[in-house]
This record gives C-alpha cells, sequence and structure tokens, in this order.
C-alpha cells in the first residue's frame, strides 16, 4: 500500500484535495491510503520517518509562514524516499517545473487556479503512478547508478559503451549509446563494481565487452560497435582476444 | 684566481642570493599576472618549490664556474649578457610550468619581473659607490657578503615595495595579459640586457663619472615606464568602452522588450472593455458555463499573449552575471523572431561560478547557437534553458527538440555535427575550454525527444 501525504497552506484546499483522493482511491480501488494531510512540512517528514518507504506526496510550492518551501520539503523528502511519487500543486502557472522535475524528479504539477482542472490533473497523476508501478515489475533491466555532485543518474547497463579517465584528475567520462556525462570516482573501484562484462583495456579505458566490435592489433586499438576507438595496452592483448570472440 | 673562497663556498654563497631572487621574481610575476600559482593543485606547488630550488642550484653552480672561469670578464660585458639572458630564459619556462599560460606572456613577465629586480639591484649598487672590494681580505669579503647576501636583497624588495603599494605592478601585468601587443616593445624590453651594458659601459668609456650608473637605470625606467603605462591605460579603456558597449546593446534589447510588452498589454486592454461588455451581457442572460468558459478563455488569452514574455523577463532578473544575462537576452530576441519557442528557468539568484566569465559565456554561447541552429526551420521547435544554483554547485542545462538521430560516438569530435559539412567546430570548441577545468562535469544526453547539454559547476573550489 502507498502513502498518501498532503501538505497545502489553503485550509479549504486541503480539504478539496483530500476528499478527491479518499474519493478517487475507494473508486478506482487504489492500493494508497492518505496518511497525512497537512500545512507543516515538519509533519510531513516526522511521519515519513516513522514510516518509510515509497509514497506520494502532493505538495504546495508556497506554503506561507513555515520553515520552508516546496524545493526544500522535496530535496529533504527525496532524502528519504529516493522513489516516491511529488506532485505539486501551486497557484503559480509559471512555476519552474523543469528545475523542479531536475532536481527532485518531480513527477507533474497541477495549477490549482482551477478547481475542475487540478482535481482532472490528480486523478491523472494518480494513473500514471499506477501504469508506472505496474511497468517498472515488468522491465528487469540493470542499472548503473552514479551520483553527479547534487543529482543521481541512472544509465541501463546493457547500453554502457565505455568509461574513460582524462590524466590525473578523479573525472570519469561514461560513454553510453545516447549518453554522454561526466562524474567524479574511481576507475580501479569501477573496475571492481562492474565485474566481469567489462574490461579494463587501458590505464585510462574499462569497456564493456559486448560493446566491442573489432580489435584492431594494428593500431593497438579496440573499435566499438559505435564506431569509437579506444586504445589497449600491449599486456591487455591476450585477455582482450580471449574475451572477445571474433577479434581481429 | 685567489680569493680566499672555496669552489662550494662560492657556491653557497650563490645558491643564497639565487634562492632570494627566485624569490623576489616570484613576488614580481605575481604582482604582474594577479596570482598565485597552483593555488588549489598542491602537486603542482610541491613541483614548483622543487624546480625552484632546482633552479636556483643550477643558477648557482654555474654562476660559480663562469665566475672562476672569467666569463665575467668578457670584454663588453658579453659574458654577464649572456648570463642574464641564459637566466631570464630559464626563468620563462620555470614561469611556463607554473602559470600554464602561452609563451608570449611568460617572456613578457619575465621581461618585466627581470627589469623590475635588476633596477632595485642598480638601487643597491648606490650602497658602495667608489668601493671596490679587495675579496683576498677577509675583512673586505665580509663586507661584500654583507652587501652581497643582505643589503641587495633588502635593497631590491625595498624598491618592489612601493610599485606593488602604488598598483604599478598590476598596471604593468596589463601589458603582459595583452595580446595586442606590439611587437618592437617585446623587442626593445628584449634588448634591455644589452642596453643597460652598452649605456654602462659608454658612460665609463666617456670618462663621466661612475656614479652616473644609476641615473642611465632611472632614464631607462621612466622611459619603459611611460611606454607601459600608456599601453595599459589604452588597454583598460578599450576594454571599459567594450564592456559598456555590451551593456548598452543589452539595455536596449531590454527596452524594446519592454516596449513590446507595453504595446501588448495596451492591446489587450482594447480587447479587454469588449470582453468585459460581453461577459455583462451573459451574466444577465444568466449563463453561468458559457460565462465561465470564457473567463477561463480570456485568461489563458492574456496568460499566452503578455504572460510568456513576463514569465521569462522575471526569470532573466535572476541572472546576475551581466554577459551571460546579455547572452540570453539576445539570443532569446533571436529565438523569437524565427519563431522558435524558447523557455528560460533561473529559480534562484545566478551570480559569479568558479568558472571565468569569458569561458562561460563562450561556452553558454555555443550550446546556445546549437540548440538554436538544430530547431531552426523546424515545426514546434523549441529551446529551454535552465540555470539552477544550487548550494554545492551550478547546473546549466540546455535543450532542444530532437530531430535527428544523434551519433554518440562522434559528437564533438572535430566537424560532426548532424547539420552537415562546415558545422561541428563549437562542440569541439566547447570541449576544449572545458578540460581547463577540474572542477566542471558536463553531459551530453537524449531524453525524452530533447537533445540536452549539461554544465555543472562545483562551487567552492578553485580551479
Amino acid at each position: 500500500m502507498l502513502p498518501v501525504y498532503i501538505c497545502e497552506d489553503d485550509k479549504s484546499i486541503r480539504q478539496m484535495e483530500r476528499d478527491y483522493l479518499e474519493k478517487q482511491i475507494l473508486i478506482e480501488g487504489y492500493d494508497m491510503e492518505i496518511v497525512r494531510c497537512t500545512s507543516h512540512p515538519e509533519e510531513i517528514l516526522e511521519a515519513l520517518s516513522g514510516n518509510p518507504g515509497r509514497g506520494i506526496y502532493f505538495l504546495d510550492v508556497e506554503l506561507k509562514g513555515e520553515s520552508m518551501d516546496g524545493f526544500l520539503l522535496g530535496q529533504e523528502i527525496r532524502k528519504r524516499d529516493a522513489r516516491g511519487f511529488l506532485i505539486y500543486v501551486t497557484a503559480f502557472r509559471d512555476l519552474a517545473f523543469e528545475t523542479f522535475h531536475y532536481h527532485l524528479e518531480a513527477l507533474d504539477y497541477i495549477c490549482k487556479q482551477d478547481t475542475e482542472a487540478m482535481l482532472a490533473g490528480i486523478s491523472r497523476c494518480l494513473q500514471i503512478i499506477t501504469e508506472r508501478m505496474r511497468g517498472e515489475k515488468d522491465t528487469g533491466r540493470e542499472y548503473f547508478t552514479v551520483k553527479v555532485l547534487d543529482v543521481i543518474r541512472h544509465i541501463p547497463l546493457e547500453d554502457i559503451l565505455y568509461f574513460s579517465t582524462a590524466g590525473r584528475t578523479h573525472r570519469i567520462e561514461l560513454h553510453a549509446r545516447q549518453d554522454r556525462l561526466d562524474f567524479i570516482g574511481s576507475i580501479q573501484e569501477l573496475e571492481q563494481e562492474l565485474g566481469e562484462r567489462f574490461l579494463r583495456i587501458h590505464r585510462a579505458y574499462l569497456v564493456q565487452v559486448c560493446h566491442i566490435d573489432q580489435v584492431d592489433l594494428g593500431r593497438r586499438e579496440v573499435v566499438l560497435k559505435n564506431g569509437e576507438r579506444c586504445a589497449f595496452s600491449r599486456n591487455k592483448r591476450g585477455e582482450l582476444l580471449a574475451r572477445v570472440p571474433f577479434g581481429q | 684566481m685567489n680569493i680566499g673562497m672555496s669552489f662550494w663556498e662560492i657556491v653557497g654563497v650563490n645558491m643564497w642570493s639565487m634562492c632570494i631572487t627566485t624569490l623576489l621574481l616570484l613576488w614580481c610575476s605575481r604582482m604582474l599576472l594577479g596570482r598565485i600559482p597552483g593555488t588549489g593543485n598542491r602537486g603542482r606547488m610541491a613541483g614548483g618549490i622543487l624546480l625552484g630550488l632546482a633552479m636556483s642550484f643550477i643558477w648557482a653552480f654555474l654562476g660559480a664556474v663562469c665566475y672562476l672561469k672569467g666569463v665575467w670578464r668578457w670584454p663588453l660585458g658579453t659574458g654577464l649578457i649572456l648570463w642574464e639572458y641564459f637566466q631570464m630564459f630559464i626563468w620563462m619556462l620555470f614561469l611556463k610550468f607554473l602559470y600554464r599560460l602561452s609563451w608570449r606572456r611568460c617572456w613578457a613577465s619575465t621581461l618585466l619581473a627581470v627589469f623590475l629586480t635588476s633596477l632595485g639591484n642598480t638601487m643597491s649598487n648606490f650602497l658602495v659607490i667608489n668601493r671596490v672590494f679587495d675579496l683576498r681580505v677577509t675583512e673586505e669579503l665580509r663586507h661584500y657578503l654583507f652587501w652581497l647576501m643582505v643589503l641587495m636583497p633588502l635593497c631590491i624588495f625595498l624598491f618592489l615595495v612601493p610599485v606593488w603599494r602604488t598598483g604599478l605592478g598590476k598596471l604593468y601585468g596589463k601589458w603582459v595579459i595583452w595580446d595586442g601587443a606590439q611587437g618592437w616593445l617585446y623587442f626593445f624590453l628584449s634588448l634591455y640586457p644589452i642596453f643597460f651594458r652598452l649605456l654602462c659601459w659608454m658612460v665609463q668609456k666617456s670618462q663621466t663619472d661612475p656614479n652616473d650608473n644609476p641615473m642611465v637605470s632611472l632614464l631607462l625606467l621612466l622611459l619603459i615606464h611611460l611606454a607601459l603605462i600608456s599601453r595599459g591605460r589604452e588597454e583598460e579603456q578599450r576594454k571599459q568602452i567594450a564592456q559598456q558597449e555590451i551593456s548598452l546593446r543589452q539595455q536596449t534589447v531590454y527596452i524594446e522588450q519592454m516596449e513590446q510588452m507595453q504595446t501588448e498589454i495596451r492591446r489587450f486592454r482594447h480587447d479587454f472593455k469588449n470582453l468585459m461588455a460581453g461577459m455583462y451581457f451573459q451574466a444577465q442572460e444568466g449563463e453561468l458555463e458559457t460565462l465561465k468558459s470564457f473567463i477561463q478563455d480570456m485568461t489563458a488569452d492574456f496568460d499566452r499573449q503578455a504572460g510568456d514574455r513576463i514569465r521569462i523577463m522575471n526569470q532573466l532578473a535572476n541572472v546576475q552575471v551581466a554577459e551571460i544575462k546579455g547572452l540570453l537576452l539576445q539570443h532569446m530576441t533571436d529565438m523569437q523572431k524565427d519563431g522558435i519557442r524558447f523557455e528560460l528557468e533561473v529559480m534562484r539568484p545566478f551570480s559569479d561560478v568558479a568558472m571565468r566569465r569569458t569561458d562561460l559565456t563562450r561556452c553558454l554561447g555555443i550550446l546556445l547557437d546549437n540548440a538554436a541552429e538544430a530547431v531552426q526551420g523546424k515545426k514546434d521547435g523549441m529551446v529551454f534553458v535552465m540555470i539552477s544554483s544550487q548550494k554545492d554547485c551550478v547546473t546549466i542545462r540546455v535543450k532542444n527538440t530532437l530531430y535527428e538521430i544523434v551519433d554518440f560516438g562522434r559528437l564533438g569530435s572535430l566537424g560532426y555535427s548532424t547539420k552537415g559539412h562546415g558545422h561541428g567546430i563549437g562542440l569541439s570548441n566547447y570541449r576544449k575550454i572545458l578540460e581547463k577545468y577540474d572542477a566542471i562535469l558536463s553531459a551530453t544526453s537524449v531524453e525524452a525527444g530533447f537533445f540536452v547539454q549539461e554544465l555543472k559547476i562545483l562551487q567552492g573550489c578553485g580551479t
């Protein structure tokens, strides 16, 4: 069962949200329950520490007279519940949703100016959440999870071509099919963490073996399936040829 | 020759004065280049110290050898001149290692640093005018060493203090980092050691009182000082004018935007009256449902017409870096003209970051250009910019609607572009700029039909 939390400083809107959510849960038979409905962000965090796990949060952005705004509350919630669903309810039409989405992975934002649209937004969110949870069970995809300063990224492991490092810095570049990103880390630790699927072919390169297309012995480079080339060390040659089935 | 000191004693004495010279030269360079090298990079700092010591030792050793071999007494001071050039060359290499600047700048700051210290050195000669040390006499040797090891460095130091305090060093520094400096000035400065010896020699040859030596150098100082100051001032003014021009252009664009907004609001106000009349009629008729949808349409209409612009202007107000604000404004206007939807989010004030403003402006400029170019002339194209200042880092994201498949394997390599030949130089430049910074993480991805370029700049960490 998914706990639902509401944090909204306007009493009448809070009541309206609550009534509508209760009705929707009943009608649609969602496996959800409203556990806290308040105007104080602290209460949400308190309830959360007593009941850790994934939840659904309907949060106001502007919380007047409270110790934190919706953004900060979202950050606090994310620390405790990384996979929960955050939905922002705002009077602001020009909410910086991109920023909310980027930092908090907010699911959606709903404008409360128009009551009907707001309620429609709430029921749409509940549908999306149910669909998403259903979808999650099917895919057995493995992800590489990495913290890039203040955000966490998940990259499908099968899509990663290779990691590379530039000189003496701790900056590592991840090269995936449709992603290229820098993060701070150690290639040694990555090598240990990722195990067999990846091969350290060079001081600077850790390559996913299944993405190697050819081994160019003349230039001492491997050619990846997307055409990129990475150098390999002389002493890795044997291992490389043994691991890559159609090498050459 | 016999001077009552062994070879290694000479090397020791030299080592002392060379270490001091190195420190003084370092101070000069710090003054000229405006920063201490290698801060935040312990490896380079340690390397610098070791190299400095090694350099001092080489100078001390070779100096002693040259001294004993009589190189100093070559005719016309050629030995001394060569020695000075040798020192300058080594010093340039050292600066190159420390500051990683272009060779031109390293040489320019070497010239000025050596010039300043040698002037200080000349001042110390005042103290020993008419004094010829006989180094074979222990008493005399002691006086000489006192002069060499204590008085001379002190004199140079005292000479450099006013240069530093009055900000003269900074002004000279303007010249060092000025790329437009003319060749003849370099040439003239590079010839300084030769000029100096030549003048000394001429003064002495003409049987004038040798006391005139410091006068000669003072005259030289004045000349060079005047030349440098005028160049420095010019450079300063040029920069100021360029800055003013940018801000003027920005303000013009800003005012244009405001005027457009005003026209829109005026037009809306006009419509508004008619709409009100219609609403009044509907209310009279009791058609509540029609009235409700009418009001909703009107609000949406207002949002669409004037709201978009007001919203972006509000976001732009949070950008506190003038260059970036101007850049965004420029791109915003251009894209509006081309019918490209442009959105900007700056939730929290964005001020300076641990990246040089020029580099940041260039990087963001490249990303914006690429994004605008990618959606140019396409249906429903949009460009979205987010600047998010958080406690530890600032994230800048530029995303645009994606129409083609991106070849990540070739992204950023010179000449690759989804737009065909002749493009794609931007991204490789972008990479090149970012390589200089350890505290910046970049990312490129494809997300739900958008191409996303991202920069994360770690705060509170020098580069």
